[in-house]
């Protein structure tokens, strides 16, 4: 109990840091009255308290004039208060669940994120599925075989998945299996599930193949080092199977570097995965977020900073309970 | 509008009291609903009119149009024109450095517009000289647009920074290339223009999502940017982008250049009768856009509008003498989507 709540204090002193770097990081890069007031931003009110120009009244169809609107916006959003005294401020809204509202399009920020992330998950979830479906096998058998043919193809294959940009594996795909063969959709389609898992295919995959070359690889050397081991001479010597061996005595040993990448590639993947969300036109996380930051939507970039950070550290929490189930011998209190 | 999801798929349905209804020669709207998809890559979406996900498309993208006429020996019906829109640059003449004739000159001159014709035009798109295409009765031959002579520039750069010490520096004219983005094909056109400007312009990269692009630009807080726009068949429609009366807070005369004579030839030509008087008067005006040095013409910008097979009444009709009217792309044309109807 003592470690949990140790790393749930190490999570929430994480996400401080991370919304508080991205906080003062919008602050100082961008001028947030612009984007809340837009061009009345461009009016020097302090020339115009001090009498050197004259206020427009009405522009932009408004009854009121310039710095009326800049003050009001000013007060609204506390632009006057000291960048800490804000941090503060939106941290107790956001333990409150109020994450605001987005400065270009006015939509609460909870609303905006609620639509988007279950798509982001939902690729994330299918791409790490079709993942190890691939790279367990396939290191498996390349570990029993090492270094015979399926082995050395695996293995180049990998390297090829792993040097391949996403964005040129996506488009081949979409050539092949959209416009060739035309078996999946070329768009996103939510009407139900099976529409939705069926134009979610393709971007998994897209983002699988690199992911499960890498679980490949890190599986392969792992299992090939186990199985050098001595308790599975002994277990050989036993005459148990091979197949006994490999479930029950080597891939949980084996399986501590893919768990720890499997972690950080997850979390990475949620509002991480902007290039397969452009090219197969799903309105995920990855592409709300580089449009919050183009546009220095503050509340937004907050909340999915907030969102994703906290997703990421989450599942590395999962993570690290995990390793003592893999290995009983790893206590939690280390 | 029936539902729309920002970024995937907007569906509208016939409304039973459009106002336009009457004034259509088929008496009513034919499609019960359509359904308007994203595509942000142009190729990606040619791609899918070729898988048949999609019954139309229009696009703008070289790239996506080499794909998309190869659909023509399918049956599609493939449309290209370079009629209704043009493709130009333009200066801010509401503030500095572009207030001045002489950095709008250095500039117009300093365009590489031999190379965004080789690079961006891939050989496919054709040079403007004016609003106004050659087929166009309202064309100038006598406009050329000025370009690619960097030489000339540098007189007038030495001479502006002389007089206006802050807006340069190292003997260079300050100045924002503002453009949409994340955009690949925004990009190269940036670093293809850029590449010409660099010599006698320290040029400031300001990349905004397209609809802060567009309202930075209405509000005047720009100095420079490419755009995609006039090439009505009646001129008088692009008035609006040019005169006077279209400057303020907001403004659709985009550089904010005021001329009075303008106005007088763009207001006479409205209401006169006469054909050739009014030819001629839109003629001085495309004289009087090039002597003001706020437009450098790049472009008659291509369109290609590719339909499916059986899709009818968007680009399959004739006159009652037999020949076809200009089909619809952009900036005019005949069929729209009220017309349309899928053929069993």
């Amino acid at each position: 109990m003592g470690f949990i709540l140790k790393r749930v204090a190490q999570m929430v002193a994480v996400i401080l840091a991370a919304t508080f770097l991205a906080f003062a990081a919008m602050n100082s890069l961008g001028d947030p009255l612009f984007n809340v007031v837009g061009f009345h931003a461009s009016v020097d009110c302090d020339a115009v308290l001090a009498g050197e120009i004259e206020d427009v009244s009405g522009q932009g169809g408004t009854d009121v004039g310039d710095c009326e609107v800049v003050e009001a916006a000013r007060e609204k959003y506390h632009l006057n208060d000291p960048l800490p005294l804000r941090y503060v401020r939106w941290v107790g809204d956001v333990v409150q669940g109020d994450l605001g509202v987005s400065f270009k399009n006015s939509m609460p920020v909870t609303t905006i994120i609620g639509n988007r992330i279950p798509k982001s998950i939902f690729l994330m979830v299918v791409a790490e599925i079709f993942a190890l479906l691939i790279a367990v096998p396939a290191a498996i058998r390349a570990a029993y075989k090492a270094n015979r043919a399926f082995d050395k193809s695996a293995t180049v294959s990998s390297f090829g998945f792993i040097s391949l940009p996403n964005f040129a594996l996506g488009v081949i795909l979409f050539y092949l299996f959209v416009v060739k063969w035309q078996i999946f959709p070329s768009r996103y389609e939510d009407d139900d599930f099976f529409s939705r898992l069926r134009s979610t295919v393709l971007p998994a995959m897209t983002l699988a193949l690199p992911l499960a070359a890498t679980y490949f690889r890190l599986l392969r050397t792992d299992l090939i080092t186990t199985l050098q081991e001595d308790f599975v001479l002994m277990a050989k010597a036993k005459g148990l199977s091979d197949r006994w061996i490999m479930f029950r005595h080597v891939l949980r040993p084996s399986l501590f570097s893919l768990v720890t990448v499997f972690g950080l590639s997850t979390g990475g993947l949620i509002g991480g995965a902007l290039v397969v969300e452009q090219i197969f036109v799903i309105p995920g996380l990855g592409r709300t977020f580089v449009e919050a930051v183009i546009r220095d939507d503050f509340p937004l970039v907050l909340g999915l900073v907030t969102v994703i950070s906290s997703s990421f550290i989450a599942i590395n929490f999962i993570v690290d309970m995990f390793y003592s189930v893999i290995d009983p011998r790893v206590s939690r209190e280390t | 509008m029936d539902s729309r999801e920002q970024d995937l798929m907007t569906r509208v349905v016939k409304n039973p009291n459009w106002w336009y209804n009457d004034h259509l020669a088929a008496g009513e709207v034919l499609l019960d609903a359509i359904e308007f998809y994203v595509y942000t890559d142009s190729e990606l979406g040619a791609g899918a009119m070729e898988a048949g996900d999609l019954d139309g498309v229009s696009t703008s993208s070289i790239d996506a149009a080499m794909i998309l006429r190869e659909l023509a020996d399918d049956g599609y019906q493939v449309v290209e024109q370079d009629l209704g829109e043009e493709t130009f640059a333009m200066m801010n003449t509401s503030k500095a450095p572009f207030d001045d004739i002489r950095a709008r000159k250095a500039l117009t001159y300093a365009t590489a517009k031999a190379d965004y014709l080789e690079f961006i035009g891939q050989g496919e798109l054709r040079s403007a000289d004016s609003w106004f295409p050659p087929e166009s009765i309202f064309h100038n031959p006598d406009v050329k647009q000025e370009a690619d002579m960097p030489e000339m520039a540098a007189p007038l750069v030495a001479e502006y920074c002389g007089d206006n010490p802050d807006n340069c520096t190292d003997g260079k004219i300050n100045m924002e290339f503002q453009y949409s983005g994340p955009s690949v094909i925004q990009d190269r056109i940036f670093d293809v223009l850029s590449a010409g400007y660099e010599p006698y312009f320290n040029v400031t990269k300001d990349m905004l999502l397209q609809d802060d692009h567009i309202t930075q630009t209405a509000i005047g807080m720009y100095d420079f940017l490419t755009w995609r726009q006039m090439g009505a068949r009646n001129p008088d429609g692009d008035g609006v982008w040019i005169v006077c009366d279209a400057i303020g807070v907001l403004s659709l005369n985009w550089p904010r250049f005021c001329d009075p004579a303008r106005d007088e030839l763009v207001y006479g030509a409205r209401g006169n009768t006469d054909r050739d008087e009014v030819v001629q008067a839109w003629k001085d005006v495309a004289a009087n856009v090039q002597e003001s040095y706020t437009y450098v013409m790049l472009t008659h910008t291509l369109w290609n509008a590719t339909y499916d097979p059986k899709l009818r009444g968007m680009c399959d009709f004739k006159f009652p003498d037999g020949t076809e009217p200009y089909c619809r792309g952009t900036g005019g044309g005949y069929g729209s989507y009220s017309t349309m109807w899928f053929e069993e």
